[in-house]
C-alpha cells in the first residue's frame, strides 16, 4: 500500500473522534448561549468581549418566584472609598489601598485585624459544606490578644462592617448553598443572609457555593453546579461542574437569580490583565472595559506561602478533579489585595517557628501571624523581627485561611474594637 | 449521524422567533460538538473555545435566512467558526496579549495549553495534530476528522485546492518527521 494512503487512514481513523475525552460543549454552553439569545439587544462589542453575558440578571421586568429573602444587604454601587475604616485617613486625602498604609509615625503602631477562615467538612461522599469564623485581634504597646469571635464572616467594607455567608435554602428535594452578603450595622443578626429567586421555578441544577477569599470589596467563590441524578441531591452518579467566580460583595448584598447563578451568567468582577499594570478588576456589566487588556472572567484568588496569587480557570473541574488552574503571573492591585508582602523574611520565621507554613505581617510592623498546621500564633513584632507570642489559636487541619484584613489608623483601630468587637459578640 | 437534508427548511426560516429558536437548539445538538472541536483545536484554549462557540451559534441565529444549501450547514457552520478563529487571532487586545506571551516565550500559555491537551487528548495522533502550524492543523482537521473533500476544504478556506494539498502535504510531513524523532527517542529530538 501507498505509504500516504496508509498514512491517511491513520490519520482518519485517529482523528475520527473529537481531540479531547471531555466534551466542551456541554447543557451549560448551550443554556449560556439561549440566555445571550434572549438579551442580545446588547451592543455587539460587549457580547463579544464578555464571555458568559453577565449583565443578563440586570433590570428585566420579571416576574419572580421569591425563593428565599431572608435578609436585606442594600447594596451599593462599588465607587472609590469603600475600606475607609481600614486603612486611610480621610484627612490626608484619598489614599484608599495605597498599599502604603498610612498612620502617624509619632505615635506607637497600632494593628487590628478580622481575620477569617474556613472549615470544610465532608457531608456525604464527595459533598462536602463549608462553616467559617472570624477573629478580631489588635496589637498595639502590647502584644496581640483576641477581641472577639464569632462564626461566619465579617469584613469592613466602605463606612461599615458587612456580614458574608453561605446560607442554605431548602426547596424540598433540593437544597441550595448560595453566598450572600449583608451590612451588619444596619440590619440584625441572621445566620442565612441568602437572597435567592427564580425567573422560572426551582431550576434542576444544584448549586453548591464556597467562599476561597475576601478582601476589600471582592469576594472569590468556588461554584458546583450538579445534576440530581435518578436518586435525588445526593446521588453518588451525579455530574457536576465547578468553576471559580470573584464577585463584588454589595452583589451579594442584592438578590441573586439561580438561574443566572447555574448558568454562569450573573454579574461577576472580570480580572483585567494587562502586561504592564497590576492585575485590577471590573464588573462585568461596565460598558467601558479597558481594550489593550485581557480579560478574565473566570479567576480566583490563592494564597501561597506569604502572598496572594490570582489564578484563571483553565477547565472546570468535575466531579473527578478540581477546576484546572492557571497562575496569572501579575502583581495583584491593592484594590484587589490591600497588603501582599511579608516584612519578615522566611528564613528569621522558620527560625522561630520551624512548622511555619504560611505568614502574614502587619502593614504597622507590630504583628505577624504564623500559621502552622495545627495553630495559628500571634506575635508581636518589632523593627521587622519577631518579638513573643501573644496568643495563639487552634486551627484544624480543614481549616483554610480566606481572609486578612488590617486597620492601622489609630482612630479606626478603636473604630474596629468597638464596632467590630461588638458586631462578634452579639 | 444528522443530514443534511433536513435543515433544508432553513433556506425558507422566517421571522418567528420560536421557530428560530427551535432551529438553533436543532444546531447545537447536532453540530455544537463539532463547532466547539474545531475552535478549541484552532486556539487550543478552552475559554476561547467556549467564547467563539457562543459567537457561533448567535452569529447563525442571527443569519440563518443567509444559509444556502449549496454547501452542507456543517461546512456553513466551520467557516463561521473559523471566521470568528480568525477575529479573535486578529483582534487588537488579543493581538497585543500575544506579543507579550511571544516575549516571555508563551512559557505560560504553552504550558497551561499542553497541560490541557497532555491530559485531555484522546491520542497521541491528536496532540501532534494539535501541535501542527496553524494553516497544516487547519487543513488537517478538516480533511481528516471532519473528511472534507479537497473542493469543499478550498472553499471554505478560500484558497486553491493545490494550496489545500500543499498544506496536506507539509502536514503529513512534519507528523511523518516528527514520528521519526520519537522513534529514535529523545537525543534524537534534540540532537
Amino acid at each position: 500500500m501507498d505509504p500516504m494512503d496508509s498514512m491517511d487512514k491513520k490519520l482518519k481513523r485517529d482523528l475520527s473522534g473529537g481531540p479531547l475525552t471531555r466534551n466542551g460543549f456541554d447543557e451549560r454552553l448551550e443554556q449560556r448561549i439561549r440566555e445571550r439569545l434572549d438579551h442580545r439587544s446588547a451592543p455587539a462589542r460587549r457580547s463579544w468581549l464578555l464571555r458568559f453575558g453577565g449583565w443578563s440578571t440586570g433590570a428585566v421586568a420579571m416576574i419572580i418566584l421569591i425563593l428565599a429573602v431572608i435578609q436585606l444587604g442594600g447594596g451599593q454601587p462599588a465607587g472609590n472609598t469603600e475600606q475607609v475604616i481600614a486603612d486611610y485617613d480621610q484627612a490626608e486625602g484619598n489614599k484608599e489601598n495605597a498599599g502604603t498604609l498610612s498612620y502617624s509615625a509619632e505615635s506607637p503602631p497600632q494593628t487590628a485585624l478580622l481575620i477569617a477562615l474556613r472549615k470544610d467538612t465532608a457531608e456525604r461522599e464527595g459533598e462536602e459544606s463549608s462553616t467559617y469564623r472570624t477573629l478580631l485581634v489588635t496589637a498595639g504597646e502590647n502584644l496581640p490578644e483576641k477581641v472577639a469571635e464569632d462564626s461566619g464572616i465579617l469584613m469592613p467594607y466602605r463606612t461599615n462592617f458587612w456580614r458574608v455567608d453561605v446560607g442554605r435554602v431548602d426547596l424540598g428535594k433540593i437544597e441550595y448553598q448560595v453566598a450572600g452578603a449583608y451590612n451588619a450595622q444596619t440590619n440584625k443578626k441572621t445566620d442565612n443572609p441568602v437572597k435567592l429567586y427564580s425567573k422560572s421555578g426551582a431550576p434542576g441544577e444544584i448549586v453548591r457555593e464556597r467562599i476561597d477569599y475576601v478582601g476589600n470589596r471582592y469576594i472569590a467563590l468556588t461554584r458546583e453546579i450538579a445534576s440530581p441524578g435518578a436518586e435525588g441531591e445526593h446521588d453518588k452518579q451525579q455530574e457536576k461542574q465547578e468553576t471559580v467566580w470573584v464577585m463584588e460583595v454589595s452583589q451579594l448584598g442584592q438578590a441573586r437569580e439561580l438561574g443566572s447563578l447555574a448558568a454562569g451568567t450573573e454579574q461577576h468582577a472580570v480580572a483585567s490583565a494587562s502586561p504592564d499594570q497590576p492585575l485590577a478588576a471590573f464588573l462585568s456589566s461596565r460598558e467601558d472595559m479597558p481594550m489593550g487588556t485581557e480579560l478574565i472572567h473566570n479567576w480566583t484568588l490563592t494564597r501561597k506561602p506569604g502572598r496572594w496569587i490570582a489564578e484563571r480557570a483553565l477547565m472546570p473541574g468535575t466531579a473527578a478533579a478540581e477546576p484546572l488552574l492557571q497562575e496569572i503571573g501579575q502583581e495583584l492591585d491593592t484594590t484587589i489585595v490591600q497588603h501582599n508582602q511579608l516584612d519578615i523574611p522566611w528564613h528569621d520565621i522558620r527560625a522561630v517557628e520551624p512548622a511555619a507554613v504560611d505568614a502574614y505581617t502587619s502593614p504597622a510592623g507590630n504583628l505577624a501571624v504564623i500559621l502552622t498546621d495545627r495553630r495559628l500564633l500571634f506575635y508581636g513584632m518589632e523593627d521587622q523581627t519577631l518579638t513573643s507570642v501573644g496568643f495563639e489559636e487552634a486551627v484544624g487541619p480543614d481549616e483554610t485561611i480566606i481572609m486578612v484584613q488590617w486597620a492601622i489608623v489609630p482612630r479606626y483601630v478603636e473604630m474596629w474594637k468597638e464596632q467590630a468587637g461588638s458586631l462578634l459578640r452579639e | 449521524m444528522h443530514s443534511d437534508t433536513q435543515y433544508e427548511y432553513l433556506r425558507y426560516i422566517g421571522e418567528d422567533a420560536a421557530e428560530r429558536k427551535d432551529a438553533l437548539n436543532e444546531l447545537m445538538t447536532a453540530y455544537g460538538k463539532d463547532v466547539w472541536n474545531f475552535a478549541f483545536s484552532m486556539t487550543r484554549k478552552w475559554d476561547q473555545a467556549d467564547d467563539i462557540s457562543q459567537e457561533v451559534f448567535l452569529k447563525a441565529y442571527r443569519n440563518l435566512h443567509t444559509f444556502r444549501s449549496e454547501s452542507s450547514i456543517k461546512t456553513w457552520l466551520l467557516a463561521i467558526t473559523r471566521n470568528m478563529v480568525l477575529d479573535y487571532r486578529k483582534s487588537a487586545f488579543l493581538r497585543k496579549v500575544t506579543l507579550v506571551d511571544a516575549f516571555t516565550e508563551q512559557a505560560s500559555e504553552r504550558s497551561a495549553e499542553g497541560e490541557v491537551i497532555e491530559a485531555l487528548a484522546v491520542n497521541n495522533m491528536w496532540k501532534q495534530v494539535l501541535e501542527l502550524p496553524y494553516k497544516y492543523r487547519e487543513a488537517m482537521i478538516l480533511y481528516a476528522h471532519h473528511q472534507m473533500s479537497m473542493k469543499e476544504i478550498s472553499q471554505l478556506l478560500g484558497v486553491s485546492e493545490g494550496t489545500v494539498k500543499s498544506r496536506l502535504f507539509h502536514a503529513r510531513k512534519k507528523l511523518a518527521d516528527r514520528k521519526g524523532e520519537d522513534q529514535h527517542g529523545p537525543d534524537g529530538l534534540n540532537g
